[in-house]
């Protein structure tokens, strides 16, 4: 692992698309180690006034791993699509060991700031874990537009990206935005979904 | 809600904001007239649509500009000679190690030389060696000592990491020796250097953990520094001391690593612990330090052997020859102190390398004089050394170069060894069988389980606990658990390890693999692959691949041997039988006892010799309260005891004595011995504490269970027994920072609740009793328990009638949830405490209630008690001998109830003597559990009756103060309140009317609000009357 050159890697994303499971089990491993990298990398020489964006570093992996030049679009959507998921699971785990350090259990290797540091978007009061729940509790009400907005925030595809990703169309990708932005947002701000 | 109404909500969402925003509410009310709940809820999102602003929009990305941005800072290429790197002039390459280049090189700022080494290219993209590497340079640069190579800074050129260090001339100790000894003086000299260095290193709290001849440097002018930090680890705490290490340990390198520079990853400095994977401190280096003065002396290594694993066991077992009678010249002072930094336990050894170096300067100081008074000796050390300097080929070197090839080994090492230590856990997936057939989908899984578990080293996840975690992530119970799942399930756990299995059909042939993944950074670190020829050999197949696979993960040679059951005999050499046996546990965990049964019954069906099936049923057995078929299984499973693994067999004996022979002590020692063999074992921890409990060592307990806790602390029950056990030695407040700390966890178990229950009522906060009760009744189970707590509450205020009324409910619960031995219990329960305060016929009313809903070891008990009490003497004797027949080797029979019920039995014959000697039986386990539903003390409450009787007031005083003294272990069994006017009466008897009388009042005012008609509690006021 961690030697796959850009023409393999881009096998691997052909084969899965193809259905191989194995070439998506071959794939998970060197994009989850190669996100994380960047974002260590970061970390380091970002000063802590800024903000790293994931799908910054999403884009930057695929460029690392797969180059500009080779692959067709649609593999480019599928990465993107496995990196979006690793990419969550990378903030959510940062965000999650800051969380367990406050209440004095395991001191993660992230301070404080980086974790601040990772999270996306502008806003910096955005609670990385929180989204997670909400989105957890989306998609036990409707999968698919929790994974678009996966998709989307934590990876940074477009609406044709993600429509290529989940073989709808890009309509319906935005009408699915759209909704599950509203309904994340109302269990965001109120923490409550009931009344249905 | 549903698919279909929420399809209506989105749907409806959709719509309306296709309208103008000034007509959008007309239009909802319109399209929800008879819906108001529709209505509201689109309101709801819509609302929250028009506020959300730029949430969640990810910004756009320009992927052109990201890739310039990359162009520019692709991987640099190593410099080349003349090239400046930062303030460097590289003036050459000094080596290459494989995987890492040395260069020298001038500092071009302080005109001094130095050595510049570069990680390899492809090293350097691997965060874990890149981060070796720096923590190298952290640990050395730290170190700023004459006698350790220096380190002049971190840098980076383009992109890759580099360090300068101490340019140096010489060659390395292990050049220097050959396989010669070292002229005395030298080996002194060295030593002395050696020492002082690794003083400097353990009072900063680095340990070095590599020592060896490769890793020390002479320098031409003869001084040592010692090299490579890499591997140095800063333990816990930075003073002086040996701090234990913490997070990360050195384990063993799987193979011997080689050809890369003989000297790498050999195993033959290791010191003993380092051999066995424990953490390591400043002593290892004591022991390894030892080891090459050793060879200083000799120029032989003390074990060094043929193979990797008679080294191991040389370093374990043997005593090196001593170095006298080797060399000679090597004075008995010099052998005593190899000898002493090799002691096998580190505690023998020196503990700190500055008493070595003490010694050897003591040593020094004689020889020096010594030789002042026979010049001779000195003349012969030098006639027979000094043409072995001509061999020594003198080479220029920086410091670096040697650390290079190390380097390459440390980058090599990172991939291939000891990514696990002892508290990783790992995660198993299911395996990948592209065989079609279908009986290897749970057998290998399950044989891989089994292999691994018998290792103390690796912590497997319990399904059960994998369980839960893929439900949080939002899959179904029956979902197969893919490596990704598995990835996902280990990330967030913060487990270490996945391992996948695979299996595929060759022709005839079968081809099993085994992948371990490290989940935080997807680096494979194992892939072991292994053939069967035919099926029938693929068991034994997967028993060699898991063996091998241990190794991988970091567990020691020793133990991997000591812990090697056969799979096919451990388990069952057919696979039908191994399939419905792993069906049988994945059964169990997800749809609960009763519907397992089938799939384990089927597996001894297939084979009768399969001990763990039979143990599995036994525990089954045991949950559904089936007293004989757990203990005719868990016989059966004791007999098949010696096929199975070493884990699995303190398992089934542990089941024996606790089903079968109620032995708890011997129950005890297995337990003592499962966390002593397995020392990473929350579980071995939670039953030790358990079977402490019930024997009623509650300080032990305590320890136990706080272990269990901080091995795992993700299980409800650990929680809970804790919190009880501390409440049983009084420790309220603990207890309840104990719950605080589940409740923080969300963990909420009905058991969880009693104890907070408990915790009100010793707190004396009825309204928390009251509102912990309330919430509680609508959880099945808690229910029950709350009840039957509710009950004793009662009782211990004397209101009987209530107390009768809820245990009755309590007990309805239960058979309604289908235990019927604990409704029985409960019952049985309230017959003993109407028995106590004399209401005999309706103790012998609510125990033959009792005894029609089941007949279990724990009313037979209470039955005859009851009996007793109730003055049934011929009953409760005949039942007595029965349950000494039936039970002779029970521990709670034979040390707690038998003695209790004799000692009732005399009394009721007016033989307090006798019963005062019958309870003498008792005094080691009147504190113990007896039952979950009783409390405890009955024997010394009991001897308290005898003593009254006897008119020994002042023992009778002792006994009854056992129970008021202790109000954590009692609660609120009315045994408390009732020793309290046991109390008073002992009082009476020594003539101390004027404590008597305070004795009574608090008996009368605690019952204040008694039913009237208990007989004690008449007789309680006449007594008092009496006194006025």
């Amino acid at each position: 692992m961690g030697h796959e050159s850009s023409g393999e890697i881009s096998q691997l994303l052909l084969g899965w698309r193809g259905g191989d499971r194995k070439a998506l089990d071959a794939l998970l491993p060197v994009v989850y180690k190669e996100l994380r990298r960047l974002a260590h990398v970061q970390l380091r020489h970002e000063r802590p006034d800024h903000t790293l964006q994931s799908s910054a570093l999403v884009h930057e992996a695929y460029l690392r791993l797969v180059g500009l030049n080779a692959p067709q679009w649609e593999n480019r959507a599928h990465f993107f699509a496995i990196a979006a998921q690793l990419m969550r699971q990378i903030l959510v785990d940062y965000a999650r060991r800051r969380g367990a350090g406050k209440r004095g259990g395991r001191v993660g290797t992230l301070s404080l700031e980086d974790a601040e540091m990772l999270a996306p978007g502008k806003e910096k009061d955005l609670d990385v874990v929180a989204i997670d729940d909400a989105l957890k509790a989306l998609s036990q009400i409707d999968a698919r537009k929790a994974q678009v907005v996966e998709l989307r925030f934590f990876g940074g595809l477009n609406f044709d990206q993600t429509a290529e990703v989940l073989g709808v169309s890009a309509a319906t990708v935005a009408r699915d935005w759209s909704t599950a932005r509203a309904w994340l947002y109302r269990e965001m701000s109120h923490g409550s979904s009931d009344g249905c | 809600m549903d698919a279909e109404r929420w399809k209506q909500v989105d749907d409806l969402l959709q719509s309306v904001l296709l309208v103008p925003a000034d007509q959008q509410d007309g239009f909802l009310r319109e399209a929800c007239t008879n819906d108001t709940e529709l209505l509201q809820e689109v309101q709801s999102l819509l609302k929250a649509h028009r506020n959300a602003g730029s949430f969640l929009e990810p910004p756009t990305m320009d992927v052109a500009v990201l890739a310039a941005a990359l162009n520019s800072t692709s991987p640099a290429k190593p410099p080349m000679t003349g090239q400046t790197v930062s303030h460097y002039r590289v003036l050459g390459q000094l080596g290459a190690g494989g995987m890492g280049v040395v260069y020298k090189a001038e500092d071009i700022s302080l005109g001094r030389l130095a050595a510049l080494k570069f990680l390899p290219e492809d090293a350097a993209q691997e965060p874990s060696a890149l981060e070796r590497f720096r923590r190298e340079a952290r640990a050395a640069s730290a170190l700023n000592h004459p006698n350790i190579c220096t380190v002049y800074e971190i840098g980076d050129h383009d992109g890759q990491a580099f360090i300068a260090m101490e340019f140096l001339d010489g060659v390395t100790l292990r050049q220097r020796i050959g396989a010669r000894p070292l002229e005395m003086e030298s080996i002194v000299s060295l030593g002395i250097e050696i020492a002082d260095a690794l003083e400097a290193a353990h009072s900063q709290g680095i340990v070095h953990r590599d020592i060896k001849p490769a890793n020390i440097f002479v320098t031409t002018r003869g001084s040592a520094k010692v090299l490579d930090f890499g591997l140095a680890k800063l333990t816990g705490t930075r003073r002086a001391g040996y701090a234990v290490a913490g997070d990360e340990k050195m384990a063993l390198p799987t193979e011997p690593l080689t050809g890369r520079g003989s000297a790498l990853g050999t195993v033959s400095y290791m010191s003993p612990e380092q051999a066995r994977a424990k953490e390591l401190d400043g002593r290892t280096d004591v022991f390894s330090f030892g080891a090459v003065l050793y060879e200083m002396a000799t120029g032989r290594q003390p074990f060094h052997r043929e193979s990797d694993a008679l080294t191991y066991d040389a370093i374990l077992n043997r005593d090196p020859v001593p170095p006298e009678e080797l060399n000679p010249e090597v004075p008995m002072k010099l052998g005593d102190i190899i000898r002493k930094t090799l002691e096998k336990d580190r505690n023998l050894r020196y503990q700190h390398a500055a008493d070595i170096r003490a010694d050897l300067q003591r040593l020094r100081r004689d020889t020096e004089s010594g030789r002042q008074a026979v010049p001779g000796a000195v003349a012969r050390d030098r006639a027979t050394i000094p043409h072995k300097g001509k061999l020594w080929r003198v080479v220029l070197l920086g410091c670096a170069l040697v650390a290079a090839a190390i380097a390459s080994g440390l980058y090599y090492r990172s991939h291939r060894t000891r990514p696990l230590t002892l508290k990783d856990t790992v995660v198993l997936a299911d395996f990948d069988n592209t065989t079609g057939e279908a009986v290897f989908n749970d057998a290998l899984r399950q044989g891989l389980e089994v292999g691994l578990a018998q290792s103390p080293f690796i912590q497997v996840m319990p399904d059960r606990k994998v369980l839960v975690i893929m439900k949080q992530m939002g899959h179904s119970p029956d979902e197969r658990l893919s490596g990704r799942n598995a990835i996902e399930v280990c990330q967030r756990t913060g487990s270490k390890v996945t391992v996948q299995g695979s299996i595929a059909s060759l022709g005839t042939n079968y081809l099993l693999g085994l992948q371990a993944i490290r989940c935080d950074t997807g680096e494979l670190i194992a892939n072991e692959q292994v053939q069967a020829k035919r099926k029938e050999a693929v068991i034994d197949a997967l028993g060699r691949a898991t063996a091998q696979l241990r190794a991988r993960l970091g567990e020691s040679l020793p133990s991997i041997q000591k812990y090697n059951a056969p799979l096919e005999q451990a388990t069952t050499s057919s696979l039908d039988a191994l399939n419905a046996y792993g069906l049988a546990l994945s059964t169990w965990d997800r749809k609960g006892d009763p519907t397992s049964v089938p799939y384990f019954k089927k597996a001894i069906e297939i084979d009768p010799n399969f001990a763990m099936a039979y143990g599995g049923l036994a525990t089954i057995y045991h949950n559904l309260n089936e007293a004989e078929l757990a203990r005719a299984n868990a016989t059966k499973a004791y007999d098949l005891r010696n096929r199975v693994t070493e884990i699995e067999k303190l398992s089934i004996e542990s089941r024996y004595f606790l089903y079968v022979t109620g032995d708890l002590e011997k129950a005890m020692q297995v337990y003592e011995f499962a966390a002593q063999n397995y020392p990473q074992s929350a579980g071995a921890f939670n039953h030790l504490g358990t079977t402490y409990e019930e024997l009623g060592r509650y300080e032990k307990a305590v320890d136990s269970l706080r272990k269990a806790l901080a091995l795992d602390p993700t299980r409800a029950q650990t929680y809970f027994n804790l919190a009880i056990n501390l409440l049983a030695l009084e420790q309220v407040e603990d207890a309840a920072a104990v719950l605080a700390d589940a409740d923080n966890l969300k963990f909420r178990t009905d058991g969880l609740a009693q104890v907070e229950y408990r915790i009100a009522f010793l707190r004396g906060d009825s309204a928390a009793m009251q509102s912990i009760l309330l919430k509680s009744m609508d959880v099945p189970g808690a229910r029950s328990l709350l009840l039957s707590e509710q009950a004793n509450t009662e009782a211990y205020y004397g209101r009987f009638e209530k107390a009768r009324d809820l245990s009755r409910q309590a007990a309805e619960q239960m058979k309604h949830d289908g235990n019927l031995e604990s409704a029985a219990d409960c019952l049985a329960v309230a017959a003993v405490r109407e028995a106590e305060v004399g209401e005999a016929a309706r103790a012998e009313d609510d125990i033959a209630r009792a005894l029609k809903v089941a007949r279990g070891r724990g009313v037979v008990i209470l039955a005859t008690l009851v009996k007793a009490r109730a003055g049934d003497l011929k009953q409760a004797k005949a039942q007595s001998v029965k349950l000494n027949s039936q039970y002779p080797t029970d521990t709670i029979v034979q040390g707690y109830w038998l003695p209790t019920i004799r000692a009732e039995l005399a009394l009721r014959e007016e033989k307090p003597g006798q019963a005062i000697d019958a309870l003498k039986a008792a005094e080691p386990l009147e504190a113990a559990a007896p039952s979950f539903s009783v409390a405890t003390l009955d024997p010394a409450y009991a001897r308290g009756e005898a003593y009254l009787a006897a008119g020994d007031g002042q023992n009778a005083l002792t006994q009854f103060q056992k129970l008021t003294s202790q109000p954590g272990l009692l609660v609120n069994s009315p045994l408390g309140a009732m020793a309290r006017l046991g109390v008073a009466r002992a009082y009476s008897l020594t003539h101390n009317p004027a404590r008597a009388r305070d004795g009574y009042i608090d008996f009368l005012q605690l019952w204040k609000d008694a039913d009237p008609g208990v007989p004690i509690l008449k007789e309680a006021q006449a007594e008092y009357a009496k006194l006025q």
